[in-house]
């Protein structure tokens, strides 16, 4: 009995050890970043920055994981990446690898765009890729802020402040009722004035729109209006015409120059006797009255 | 050898001579207990005798598949804990997905070797205490002597191998059950694939981490087996000194597994 117990704890301790043992060299192998069972393509790619790529981090292509960095190693010509990938590329011409920022809070990716589909196949392609330097977001957002702060500093800021100023100054103008803005909201006078005109243009309106009045009619399409303002535009239009033409008196009085001299004439001699009369109205009424005495 | 005379001492007289002696006892007693433990490693060679190796599976029996319904639920819970929490705040920034690699390498680091260092000082280390204490107080353990059988061969040295083995093997599982609740809550409540959690978990760790935590739980074992021993063997004052003895087995564990935690990851991570 005694012994079947101790074969059951041996056998028991056994297999938890096995099994542990088994977890932790597959742990192992998982945390090598080895795979045993699936064909891996070793990729080297020349960056003149690595921008804090680290061993691990994925290698995507048109933003599909295919593989990850294996080995980042620093020698004359710049960084060298070594990248294990699952699928084949097929680079063209102009093929283009960056390492990009997986968000703002940190975290690097190389990403790979494989170049235009028209474009030529690389064939055979390099041993080392090279890789081009992805603008940093943290180093863009550093430079705009610092481009903001700059365009600040050199007299938007002021003027903000100046317009500001003025716009303060104005509400509180109208706050306390200075100008037409300000009576317009403060003093209920200039309020119901305000709202006088604006019931009556509505009147004028709903006037217009009932057809009311000659506007109105013309505006509704009443046909009598409109044949009397046309007949009155037509009687107006052949006077005119008559007129330019130089028939009638005030037609020639335009345009034939000899009815001018003459009127002019007429009109200066009609001064001259004017002016005589009035200085001879004294001594006349002198006359008349003298001789009305007698 | 372990069983000693008690030390009778004057009653200090003031303040300074309290701290002294007690500074010195304190030397006293870690430098005992380094010593036994190392009375214990020299033994280990003797433990594939045919008595030993009973005692030694014995003990790996009680230490390793006894606990495991324990560390199963403490390291599960962790995990879960750990992914909850950190997802959580990680959702605000839509940063979710990254729990896998924070759960795996805070289990693999510090928690797995941690929570299993807690359950284990806990429910064996307080054990060996109390045994170890019952033992002597009984005068068991002073038999022991008298019979010329080393208390370190036959008692210390199968619980040390039971612990120097098992505690880096219940580390490993409790790494594993960890990251597996931290995908259990991932997908349940953060919409996490297991696929994209597991990506992720395994992408940023590496064999340090692991191997690093593995060797802190040996050392966290080598300090629940010396301390409970230590406590255990030099108890006295009949029940009320066992009590002591695995109240102080577990308070002591706690803070050296914390403190030698400390300084393990300052060593390998600056």
């Amino acid at each position: 009995m005694k012994f079947r117990k101790q074969l059951f704890i041996e056998t028991a301790v056994g297999l938890f050890s096995f099994a542990v043992i088994a977890a932790l060299v597959m742990l192992t192998v998982v945390l090598s970043q080895e795979t045993l069972f699936r064909k891996e393509r070793p990729v080297e790619i020349v960056f003149e920055d690595a921008m804090g790529l680290r061993v691990g981090d994925a290698v995507n292509v048109r933003g599909v994981n295919i593989g990850k960095v294996k080995d980042i190693v620093l020698k004359r010509d710049g960084v060298h990446v070594m990248a294990l990938l699952n699928n084949p590329l097929f680079l063209r011409d102009d093929y283009r690898i960056e390492v990009l920022s997986t968000s703002v809070l940190g975290g690097r990716y190389l990403s790979i765009h494989e170049g235009t589909p028209g474009k030529r196949p690389m064939r055979p392609q390099p041993p080392i890729l090279q890789g081009h330097a992805a603008p940093d977001l943290m180093d863009t957002a550093t430079r705009t802020i610092e481009d903001i702060r700059l365009a600040l500093n050199d007299g938007i800021l002021e003027d903000l402040k100046v317009t500001m100023a003025q716009v303060r100054k104005i509400a509180t103008n109208v706050g306390e009722g200075v100008g037409t803005l300000g009576k317009l909201i403060t003093d209920e006078a200039v309020y119901d004035d305000v709202q006088e005109i604006t019931a009556n243009l509505r009147g004028i309106s709903e006037k217009l729109g009932r057809g009311e009045g000659t506007l109105g009619q013309l505006l509704m399409g009443d046909d009598q209006a409109f044949q009397d303002l046309a007949a009155t535009l037509s009687a107006f239009r052949e006077v005119s015409e008559t007129i330019a033409r130089g028939e009638g008196t005030l037609g020639k009085l335009i345009t034939d120059e000899d009815v001018y001299d003459e009127l002019q004439g007429l009109l200066q001699e009609g001064r001259a006797a004017l002016d005589d009369i009035r200085e001879n109205s004294p001594i006349l009424t002198f006359t008349s009255v003298f001789f009305g005495v007698f | 050898m372990i069983t000693r005379e008690p030390q009778i001492f004057d009653e200090p007289t003031n303040v300074f001579q309290t701290a002294g002696r007690r500074l010195i006892l304190a030397c006293q007693g870690t430098g005992r207990a380094l010593m036994m433990l190392l009375g214990a490693a020299v033994q280990t060679p003797f433990m594939f005798s045919r008595k030993n190796r009973q005692d030694v599976s014995q003990q790996l029996y009680q230490v390793g598949i006894k606990s495991l319904g324990v560390v199963s639920v403490v390291a599960l819970f962790t995990g879960m804990i750990l992914a909850l929490q950190v997802g959580l705040e990680l959702r605000r920034y839509g940063q979710e997905t990254n729990i896998g690699m924070l759960v795996c390498i805070s289990m693999l680091r510090e928690m797995g070797p941690f929570m299993t260092g807690l359950v284990i000082a806990a429910s064996v280390g307080s054990a060996i205490a109390a045994q170890m204490g019952t033992m002597t107080v009984g005068e068991e353990i002073a038999a022991l002597d008298v019979m010329s059988i080393n208390p370190l061969r036959y008692l210390m040295m199968p619980r040390l191998v039971a612990l120097a083995i098992m505690m880096p093997l219940l580390t490993v599982y409790t790494n594993l059950l960890g990251i597996l609740g931290g995908a259990m809550v991932g997908a349940s409540q953060l919409g996490i694939s297991w696929e994209a959690y597991f990506d992720n978990a395994f992408r940023y760790a590496e064999n340090k981490d692991l191997y690093v935590g593995l060797f802190k739980a040996f050392l966290f074992g080598l300090i629940i087996v010396t301390v409970a021993c230590y406590q255990g063997f030099t108890a006295s004052e009949g029940a009320v000194g066992v009590g002591r003895a695995t109240r102080r087995t577990v308070i002591v564990s706690f803070l050296l597994i914390l403190i030698v935690g400390y300084f393990v990851t300052r060593l390998f991570y600056q």
